[in-house]
C-alpha cells in the first residue's frame, strides 16, 4: 500500500479519535441529542411510510411524532406504577432476600462438601456469606442513592429529547445539506458518499437494535410473568436490554433471573422454566430476529466481537459494551470508503492535459 | 440574498428564492414535466456548489454520484486520453446539465468537466433520488422516466453521429 495513503488514513483516524474524545468530555450535554439522533433513524421509516401515502413532510413528521411520544407516554403511565411497586417490593423485602440467598449458598456448600471436604475449608462459611451480603447491600444501596440524580437527568431528557427529535425529523435533510456545504468542492462527492453510506449503516444498526430490544424485552417479560417469577417487569426489561450485548449479554440476563429466583425463594420448578425460557429466547433471537434484523449491518468475526466487548467494558462499562460493536462496524464502513478513495491511482493535474490540447 | 451559512437561520426558506429556483427548473428538460409542487420537492434535494474559474468539477473515470445543472456560468466538457492529451467535446451554459448517467448507475464519469468562469452548479445525487423514489414513488418514477428518455435520446444522437 502507498505510504501516502497510509499516512492519510492514519491522520483521518486520529481526527476521528480526537472527535470521539471531545464528545466523551461533554458526554452529558451530547447524550439527549444523541438519543434524539438514534430516534430519528428509528422513526424515519414511519415518516417515509406516511409520505408514500401522499401526506406532506410536516404532516407525516407530526403524525409519527404524536404516535410515538403519545404511545410512549401511555406505556409509561401504565408501567411506571407497576415498576415503582416492584422497586418498593425489592427495597422492603431486601433483608429477607439476602437471607434466602445465604440459605441457598449454605445448601450448595453443604451439598458440595459431601463430595469434597476440603472445598471451602480455606475460608469459613460465615465469612463468605458476610462478604457476599455486604457486597449486595452496597450495590443495591448505591443504586437507590443514585435515584434522585437519575430522575433529574431523566427529566432533562424528557424535556429535550421530544423537541430535538421533532426538529431532526423535520429538518434532517436541510441540516445535512447545510453541513455538507462547508466541504470543499474537491472532497464534496467523497464526503457525500461517506455520509450516505454511514447514514445507511447507522440506520440499519439502530433500527435493528431497537427492534431487538422491543421483541426480546416483550418475550422475556411475558415469559417471566407467565412462570410467576417475582418482579417480572424489572428483570424482563433488564434481561431484554442485556441481550443487546452479543454472547455475554444473554448470560447476564439469565444469571439475573436466576438470582431473583434464588433470593425470592422461588419453587424449584421455576429454575427449569427459566432455563426453558432462556433457550426459547436464544433460539428466537438467533434463528429469527438476528438473521432478519442484522443480516446487513455488522459483518465482524465472533472472536473479534468478543474482544471488542471486553474492550468496551473496560473503556465504558455497560454502555461501552452496548456501543462498541456498532461503533466499530461504522468505523469499518468509514475506513473502507476512505481507503477506496485514497487508493485510487493518482492522475496528473488536468492543467497538464489542457496544455497539450489540440485546437478545436 | 442568501443567509450567512453559519449565523443565518438554516431553516429559513426564502419564498422568492424558491420561486426563482422552481422557475429555473422548468427550463431544465429533466424536470419540465413535473408539477410546481414536485419541483419544490426536488429543489429541497438540490445541493448548490460554487466553482471558481478553471476549477475541475470532476475528472473522467472518477466514481460518479450524480447529475449537475449549470445554474450560472459556463463549463467545458473534455475527453482525456492516455497520452496526456484531451479534446473539448462540448460547452455547457446555464440550464444545461451533465452527469445524468451517474444518477442511474455507479459507473465512472465518462468525461472531465471544468468551470470556464465562476460557475454555480446545482447537484442532484443518486442517494437523494433513491430516497425520493422511496418517499414519493410517483415523483421518483416521473423523474427517472424523463431521465431515461433523455439518455435514450442522447444515445440515438451518438449512434446517428457515429453512423455518419
Amino acid at each position: 500500500m502507498d505510504i501516502r495513503v497510509l499516512l492519510k488514513l492514519f491522520l483521518a483516524s486520529l481526527i476521528l479519535i480526537a472527535l470521539v474524545y471531545v464528545s466523551l468530555l461533554i458526554w452529558e450535554v451530547i447524550t439527549p441529542f444523541l438519543l434524539s439522533y438514534i430516534l430519528l433513524f428509528v422513526l424515519k421509516p414511519g415518516v417515509t411510510f406516511f409520505e408514500r401515502r401522499g401526506l406532506n413532510h410536516t404532516l407525516a413528521v407530526s403524525l409519527v411524532f404524536i404516535a410515538t411520544f403519545g404511545g410512549a407516554t401511555l406505556l409509561l403511565t401504565l408501567f411506571i406504577p407497576v415498576m415503582v411497586n416492584e422497586f418498593v417490593g425489592v427495597r422492603d423485602n431486601f433483608s429477607q432476600y439476602v437471607q434466602s440467598f445465604s440459605t441457598f449458598v449454605t445448601s450448595i456448600k453443604s451439598y458440595i462438601s459431601q463430595y469434597s471436604s476440603f472445598l471451602f475449608s480455606f475460608a469459613p462459611q460465615e465469612e463468605i456469606l458476610a462478604v457476599a451480603e455486604n457486597n449486595i447491600k452496597v450495590y443495591v444501596f448505591s443504586l437507590f442513592s443514585q435515584v434522585p440524580s437519575i430522575l433529574s437527568i431523566t427529566l432533562a431528557f424528557i424535556l429535550i429529547i421530544p423537541f430535538a427529535t421533532f426538529f431532526l425529523l423535520l429538518d434532517e435533510q436541510i441540516i445535512q445539506k447545510k453541513l455538507i456545504e462547508f466541504v470543499p468542492n474537491r472532497y464534496f462527492e467523497v464526503a457525500l458518499n461517506l455520509i450516505y453510506n454511514l447514514n445507511q449503516q447507522v440506520g440499519l444498526i439502530l433500527r435493528g437494535m431497537f427492534v431487538r430490544i422491543v421483541i426480546l424485552t416483550f418475550i422475556t417479560t411475558a415469559g417471566f410473568w407467565i412462570i410467576d417469577l417475582k418482579y417480572p417487569i424489572i428483570v424482563g426489561v433488564l434481561a431484554g436490554f442485556t441481550n443487546l450485548v452479543p454472547y455475554v449479554g444473554p448470560i447476564f440476563g439469565t444469571a439475573l433471573a436466576f438470582l431473583v429466583a434464588i433470593m425470592t425463594g422461588a419453587p424449584q420448578i421455576i429454575y427449569l422454566y427459566l432455563l426453558l425460557i432462556t433457550l426459547v429466547i436464544h433460539l428466537v433471537d438467533n434463528a429469527l430476529i438476528q438473521p432478519i434484523v442484522f443480516s446487513k449491518s455488522t459483518n465482524l468475526h465472533p472472536l473479534f466481537v468478543l474482544f471488542l466487548i471486553a474492550l468496551g467494558s473496560v473503556a465504558g462499562g455497560v454502555i461501552g459494551m452496548f456501543l462498541i460493536v456498532p461503533a466499530v462496524s461504522l468505523l469499518k464502513v468509514f475506513l473502507v470508503i476512505l481507503y477506496s478513495h485514497l487508493s485510487r491511482p493518482k492522475k496528473p493535474a488536468f492543467s497538464l492535459y489542457r496544455k497539450l490540447e489540440p485546437p478545436l | 440574498m442568501d443567509s450567512h451559512p453559519i449565523w443565518g437561520n438554516p431553516f429559513n426558506k426564502s419564498g422568492s428564492n424558491l420561486k426563482d429556483e422552481i422557475d429555473f427548473l422548468s427550463t431544465v428538460p429533466v424536470f419540465d414535466l413535473l408539477s410546481a409542487r414536485e419541483k419544490k420537492k426536488v429543489c429541497s434535494l438540490l445541493h448548490v456548489r460554487i466553482f471558481s474559474k478553471d476549477e475541475v468539477v470532476f475528472r473522467q473515470d472518477d466514481p460518479g454520484v450524480g447529475l449537475y445543472i449549470v445554474r450560472e456560468g459556463k463549463c467545458e466538457v473534455y475527453c482525456e486520453y492516455s497520452d496526456l492529451s484531451c479534446k473539448r467535446i462540448a460547452v455547457m451554459n446555464t440550464g444545461d446539465f451533465f452527469g445524468e448517467m451517474s444518477l442511474l448507475n455507479d459507473s465512472p464519469r465518462s468525461a472531465t468537466i471544468v468551470a470556464v468562469t465562476e460557475t454555480k452548479l446545482l447537484g442532484l445525487f443518486r442517494h437523494d433520488l433513491l430516497e425520493l423514489m422511496d418517499s414519493s414513488p410517483r415523483l421518483g418514477l416521473n423523474l427517472v422516466y424523463r431521465l431515461a428518455q433523455i439518455v435514450a435520446e442522447r444515445l440515438r444522437l451518438i449512434n446517428d453521429f457515429s453512423g455518419e
